[in-house]
């Protein structure tokens, strides 16, 4: 056996026991990755776009033609519902103070319009 | 060198089974250390996959003719590009490969951050950690990629590459191929990492999705690129013979598009959920089955790999997967059941399901063609041939059927479409796809009805899919109050998973059309003519010059000259060539082609006599051909399109029903119960 062959073979020894065994000589990790806050955090950020990208889609739906009246209506208000129940739980998370007199809902409403686009915003104004 | 390569080898076989272990381990008593040990395993085993890898590639390109597989595949003049392709061109090199890409597919996944917890990683990586012990096994004990010329010489020279191979077709194609195989192992990790921790809900196809397309988008390049080479390096004429290595990788595509389309109905409407478990285990399956007809030399092919000792190995694999994942789904069907039924027949959902249905049933009538002549030699001891006849004559009118849902699917409403909704979506298609072959019968005296028919089928899904733009262009336009062409460009952007979408249906019309065209419409005359003689195919008119030849390195290459005419227009001069090889003992042919978006002048040199002065030749007016690979590449923009990475990308709407709504953001659904 040729000396580079040894050494190379050494090198890759060497870098599994080091990639395989280190984690286990190591303190018992912490592991960010799965920390309660955090996942909470993702999870509430991704309901948030789900929801607000399904208000979206429902509406594209059904100015193309693919959600019949009934079903809009019925969907629209439900995931609206969600919107608003979402909102809520992030103002909890955030701890900040709750205004007073409804500003929650005006707070809420305007992040609505804002996500599911100016485009609705005109519809409702055309249809006044 | 030689040994640090099969050192590799051995030690990613410990690491893998090693990681196997150690993750089941780690998650079942929740030891973060063994986890990130397992981690460790996953990223070594690519690390010696992609060293083992690297050494063969430089040994093949230094011509180390010392080492079998070297000796084998190639020679001294063959130039680098080649050279470095003959890693892909036998069993061990390719086997090294498939580790290779599974490895560094295993190592991303394993040491992905997110959804750690919820898609129970571990359990995930285990699966992949199995694919790939068992793959380093094969390397380290059948088919050793490392193992020495018997004798311990080093000849002078290697045996070379077999011609056929020298093609860039081939040098992407077998590469795309695995890509697309092993890309399906991920998908199917994460579904059985979800049987075995009981956590079924959609999340998995969630997070699987991109893989999903990735891996789907380089089987159908595969597929293509297979298809090209054979256009032009087989010589026979056409791009596709129902071969049953063609066949191969052509089933898993079937069901793997199934797979594609159905999870998206488990993602909006909470339904077929054992169905999509069940077909991304039968596309695993089926991805090791194509690997299977391909290496163990069942069937005879110019596809397939020399016969080897692989065939019992990736059989038994397959059925021991086979058997774990459908004990798993059946033991754990209560868990899956269905969060809604289908409310109409007139649906985008039962829309998919009848497309889902048809694939599924393309893939078992091909699968049946292709193992029908294994299953009657073993039974009576009489091999049968399942040609193109029997492929064309099941196949063709599945796919027809397919490519008019592919039309009905994006125009149709979720939940319950009514009269009036199909009448405004698809009155406008139906009536130019009708125009359009009434139009073509006038035009086109005598066209076989078949032809007229999946003409007008590929058109009516064009209008549809033209008629989706203009809709939505034409909403948001009155929405925003945007310009039209400015609208058409934010719609397709802010919405790039449908729109690319879209674009794949319209790459896939294209390359209907491609099919239709060429398969009913071709012209094929084979002459043996003298020098001043004119062979006349359909507009063309070619004078035959004479032979010629030139040296190649060690090479000859043999053409005929063929001066073209397309009715008064000179075209120029074809060359169709035979090589002989310096070290090959039969001549390969190249075809000469002179192409147009509106057909292909396919000419062969079949071979000459009479020191050149008469010559057959085969020619071929092949129509449309070009747009199958047009098709191709508006298939892959689409496909990227659809997996641009930005907000909402990974997020799919679910449409629940309109009387009990619910959300996929529900509490039950979160906790993946």
């Amino acid at each position: 056996m040729d000396p580079l062959t040894l050494v190379v073979g050494l090198a890759l020894v060497v870098v599994v026991a080091y990639l395989v065994g280190a984690p286990l000589l190591r303190a018992e990790p912490e592991s960010p990755d799965l920390e309660p806050e955090w996942r909470e955090e993702e999870e509430l950020e991704t309901r948030r776009e789900a929801v607000f990208t399904t208000l979206g889609e429902i509406e594209f739906d059904y100015q193309m033609g693919k959600l019949s009246q009934g079903d809009y209506e019925s969907l629209s208000r439900e995931y609206k519902r969600q919107a608003v129940q979402v909102l809520q739980e992030e103002e909890k998370e955030m701890e900040g103070p709750v205004a007073p007199g409804g500003s929650i809902e005006a707070e809420i409403e305007k992040e609505i319009e804002a996500e599911i686009a100016r485009e609705l915003a005109q519809i409702r104004q055309q249809k006044g | 060198m030689v040994d640090v390569g099969y050192l590799a080898i051995l030690l990613g076989l410990c690491v893998s089974v090693y990681a196997a272990v150690a993750t089941v381990t780690g998650a079942r008593q929740g030891n973060e250390r063994i986890l990130r040990s397992a981690r460790g395993g996953a990223a070594s085993a690519a690390i010696l996959a992609s060293v083992a890898g690297v050494i063969l590639v430089y040994f093949l390109v230094t011509s180390n003719f010392r080492i079998l597989y070297v000796w084998q595949y190639t020679s001294s003049d063959l130039p680098a590009f080649y050279k470095f392709s003959a890693l892909w061109a036998g069993n061990a090199g390719s086997l090294l490969l498939w580790v290779w890409v599974l490895s560094i597919y295993w190592a991303i996944v394993a040491n992905s951050r997110r959804f750690q917890e919820r898609l129970a990683i571990p359990y995930v990586s285990a699966i992949l950690a199995i694919n790939s012990v068992f793959f380093f096994f094969l390397l380290a004990f059948v088919e050793n990629p490392f193992a020495l010329v018997p004798g311990g010489v080093t000849p002078a020279e290697g045996n070379g590459l077999n011609p056929l191979l020298q093609n860039p077709g081939m040098v992407f194609h077998p590469v795309t191929l695995y890509l697309g195989y092993v890309g399906f192992a991920i998908p199917y990790a994460y579904a059985m990492g979800a049987l075995i921790t009981r956590q079924v809900d959609d999340l998995w196809i969630k997070v699987t999705r991109r893989w999903t397309i990735i891996a789907w988008l380089f089987l159908t390049l595969g597929n293509l690129y297979g298809a090209q080479w054979a256009y032009v390096e087989l010589g026979w004429g056409g791009y596709w013979g129902w071969d049953p290595v063609e066949n191969a990788s052509f089933i898993p595509w079937l069901t793997g598009t199934a797979f594609l389309h159905s999870v998206m109905v488990q993602e909006r409407k909470d339904m077929l959920k054992t169905w999509n478990m069940l077909l991304i285990i039968i596309t695993y399956a089926l991805t090791i089955f194509g690997t299977f007809l391909v290496r163990s030399g069942v069937v005879t092919s110019v596809h397939a790999f020399a016969g080897s000792a692989l065939g019992p190995y990736l059989l038994g694999f397959m059925g021991l997967m086979l058997i774990f994942s459908l004990y798993l789904l059946v033991d754990r069907l209560k868990l899956l059941q269905e969060g809604r039924e289908f409310e109409s027949y007139l649906s985008k959902e039962a829309s998919f399901l009848v497309n889902n249905l048809l694939l599924v049933g393309a893939a078992f009538a091909t699968f049946w063609g292709t193992i029908f002549p294994l299953i009657s030699e073993a039974v009576r001891g009489v091999k049968v041939t399942v040609g193109p006849p029997y492929f064309e004559q099941v196949d063709g009118p599945i796919l027809l059927a397919m490519l008019f849902v592919l039309g009905v699917c994006p125009l149709i409403a979720w939940q319950k479409a009514n009269w009036k909704n199909l009448r405004e979506s698809f009155s406008l298609p139906l009536a130019s796809a009708v125009v359009f072959a009434i139009i073509l019968v006038f035009a086109v005296p005598g066209a076989d009805w078949r032809a007229v028919s999946g003409f007008a089928v590929a058109f009516f899904v064009l209008a549809t899919i033209f008629l989706e733009f203009f809709r939505g262009v034409r909403v948001r336009a009155r929405m925003t109050g945007e310009r039209a062409l400015t609208a058409l460009g934010r719609l397709v952007w802010r919405n790039r998973r449908r729109y690319g979408g879209y674009m794949v249906h319209l790459g896939v019309v294209m390359i209907a059309f491609a099919v239709v065209g060429s398969t009913f419409f071709m012209h094929e005359v084979t002459r043996t003519v003298n020098a001043g003689e004119v062979i006349t195919v359909g507009d063309y008119a070619l004078t035959y010059q004479g032979m010629d030849y030139r040296q190649e390195g060690r090479n000859t290459v043999y053409f005929a000259n063929l001066a073209v005419k397309k009715g008064t227009r000179d075209l120029g001069v074809v060359r169709p060539e035979k090589v002989e090889y310096a070290n090959w003992p039969e001549m390969s042919s190249e075809v000469a082609i002179m192409g147009s978006l509106k057909e292909d002048l396919y000419v062969i040199l079949s071979g000459w006599g009479n020191y050149g002065r008469e010559a057959t030749i085969e020619v071929h007016v092949n129509p449309l051909v070009s747009w199958l690979w047009i098709g191709g590449y508006v298939l892959v923009l689409g496909t990227i399109l659809a997996v641009w990475p930005g907000r909402d990308r990974t997020l799919g709407v679910r449409y629940a029903s309109a009387s009990t709504p619910r959300g996929w953001i529900s509490e039950e659904n979160d906790r993946g119960v």
